[in-house]
């Protein structure tokens, strides 16, 4: 998958509009951002990429880039 | 000194026995004198949980409920093995979270054979002559989700009211043998999942609300157990159709 | 006209919506205003309710909802022939009596496609983005069954309950995009879900007469249901949701 592919699978996952985030997104600045969309994140990284994300690595999530790292096949 | 919760010689099965509150289930009906069938997948921890448990005429059985159509055969061949049933504990089931918008048919599907449909298909299957004791008694877990709404828990959530309202029926169903069907509601109860769920989703309002609304704090599967044994006894003769909350104080809180 | 209330413009999908309390509640809503689009398995049926509905600009769209990986493309269609939904009435359902030994697990499976994975799936489809208009209220056709256990209905209650709980659940998540969604819990109604249910069980059976007597209020007439529907979709309903509400003729309390 490509970057561009994971932030479309990103912003759809998240309900954000097509275009918004790029790799340096800072996630304190998405509003979008909240516990809703954290567990919407763990269920699609664990459907799409079988990868069960923890509190921890959430917790290290600064950018969108730090999201698309571990968008990759278990 | 009397027990009005001696359960003697009555032969139970219990699913997802390898579970946090099946285990403890398990092992409290063997200390009240049941004889139980404990059932489950994992045949590594079914072994573990048989030498846990007290007393004689145990046995394990390892089985699939996302098979539901193996369920009939295998309900078959335990009643030939062992004979009649006198109580069935339905402790297996899945909690998983999943926002509305990712919840496609297929997770919908896979939550509803897990925690109902093969809780239906056993009942159906060791309800049938010569298989249940008359005034027998049977209990499910279920969830405060079966009555609350929360976010991300549809699927669950309809799983347990859809578990709720078959008991409901079954008891009607079940009328001429007198057999109890009941349901416990807990709400956060301490098991691998619930350590699975703090660590994964810390500051979602789930587990704000476990700290704050939950207020007696996080139910013991103990304490899931003795209200399942309370109502597979005949302590609990007239008790049937309903469901006892296991909350610590959340639904009023 | 209907003015009792008014949902003048607004555009409702009614899913289910030839037969039985579907198609009294898309006359009803038609008399009160609203632009519908109508949704049922067979083309005759739909039109033949097309020519009982007041107003113009009504729509129908021809489709089996217990196929469930077909639903999105509908729904899609449906927004970009006809607008995007101010309302939506689920009212496919069906029923299955028998006792006990006879629900196999293929025969609650196939009762809870129409009841319960159809239904689920279509309210996740028409509250995803562009979809629906801020305002947008949805409800599901669920039946004091849901709160009330009898034999041989085993199937049919636990997929209302099921109906119900989803309700609650989904309500919590789509007060954001501000859309309110409840069930109304019809007891006897009036159709040939009913008539098929007393022939099963006799119309002078011990068990209809207790039926009747606990439903003080008789048996209940389709548009009694229909404009129940119609409030929970309009404006005056405004702070209602994730609820059951029973239409039962005093049933689910005596």
């Amino acid at each position: 998958m490509t970057n561009q592919e994971k932030i479309a699978l990103l912003e759809e996952t998240l309900e954000i509009d097509e275009g918004t985030l790029t790799e340096d997104t800072l996630l304190e600045d998405v509003d979008e951002y909240d516990s809703m969309a954290k567990l919407s994140l763990i269920v699609m990284m664990d459907d799409e990429f079988a990868v069960k994300l923890t509190g921890d690595m959430i917790k290290g999530f600064q950018t969108v880039g730090d999201i698309l790292a571990v968008m990759e096949k278990a | 000194m009397i027990n009005p919760m001696d359960l003697t010689g009555k032969r139970i099965l219990v699913t997802g026995a390898a579970g946090g509150m099946g285990v403890e289930t398990a092992i409290q009906l063997s200390r009240l004198g049941a004889r139980v069938v404990i059932s489950g997948r994992n045949e590594e921890k079914l072994k573990e949980l048989y030498g846990r448990l007290e007393g004689i005429g145990h046995h394990i059985h390892v089985m699939d409920l996302n098979e539901v159509d193996t369920i009939e055969e295998s309900i078959r061949n335990l009643v030939s093995e062992y004979g009649p049933f006198s109580g069935f504990v339905h402790c297996a089931g899945i909690a998983p979270m999943r926002p509305l918008k990712m919840t496609r048919t297929e997770n919908m599907i896979q939550v509803m054979n897990a925690n109902l449909f093969s809780f239906i298909e056993i009942v159906r299957c060791i309800t049938k002559k010569g298989c249940f004791e008359d005034e027998g008694s049977i209990v499910a877990v279920s969830s405060t989700a079966s009555i609350q709404g929360k976010q991300s828990k549809v699927a669950y959530s309809a799983s347990k009211a859809a578990l709720d309202g078959a008991i409901r029926c079954l008891v009607c169903d079940l009328k001429k043998k007198k057999i109890r069907v009941n349901s416990v509601m807990p709400c956060w109860v301490n098991t691998r999942m619930y350590q699975i769920y703090m660590d994964r989703y810390p500051d979602t309002f789930e587990v704000q609300e476990i700290k704050e609304k939950q207020y007696m704090g996080v139910t013991e599967p103990i304490e899931v157990a003795n209200t399942i044994a309370f109502l597979i006894s005949d302590a609990a003769k007239t008790i049937t159709g309903t469901s006892i909350l296991i909350d610590g104080g959340m639904s009023q809180g | 006209m209907n003015t009792l209330i008014d949902l003048t413009g607004k555009h409702i999908l009614v899913i289910g919506a030839s037969s039985g309390i579907g198609k009294q509640t898309a006359i009803t809503l038609s008399s009160a205003g609203a632009k519908l689009t109508l949704v049922a398995r067979t083309e005759a049926n739909l039109i033949a309710t097309l020519h009982e509905l007041e107003g113009k600009g009504h729509a129908y769209c021809a489709a089996d909802i217990s196929e469930l990986s077909g639903i999105e493309e509908t729904v899609k269609q449906i927004i970009h022939k006809n607008g995007s939904l101010d309302g939506m009435v689920y009212a496919a359902g069906i029923s299955m009596s028998m006792p006990l030994q006879m629900f196999k697990p293929e025969k609650l499976q196939s009762l809870f496609d129409v009841n319960f994975f159809a239904f689920v799936e279509s309210v996740r489809q028409i509250t995803k983005k562009g979809r629906y208009n801020p305002g947008m209220r949805i409800v599901g056709i669920s039946s004091i069954a849901s709160l009330k256990g009898d034999k041989t209905h085993l199937g049919y209650s636990a997929s209302k309950a099921a109906m119900d709980a989803a309700v609650r659940c989904i309500a919590k998540e789509v007060a954001g995009k501000d859309i309110c969604i409840n069930t109304v819990a019809p007891g006897m109604t009036a159709t040939g879900m009913l008539s098929r249910f007393t022939d099963n069980i006799g119309s002078n059976s011990e068990s209809m007469k207790e039926l009747k007597s606990r439903q003080y209020l008789g048996v209940i007439q389709p548009e009694a249901v229909a404009k129940t529907i119609a409030f929970l979709l309009s404006p005056a309903a405004e702070y209602i949701t994730g609820i059951t509400l029973p239409v039962d003729g005093g049933m689910t309390t005596c």
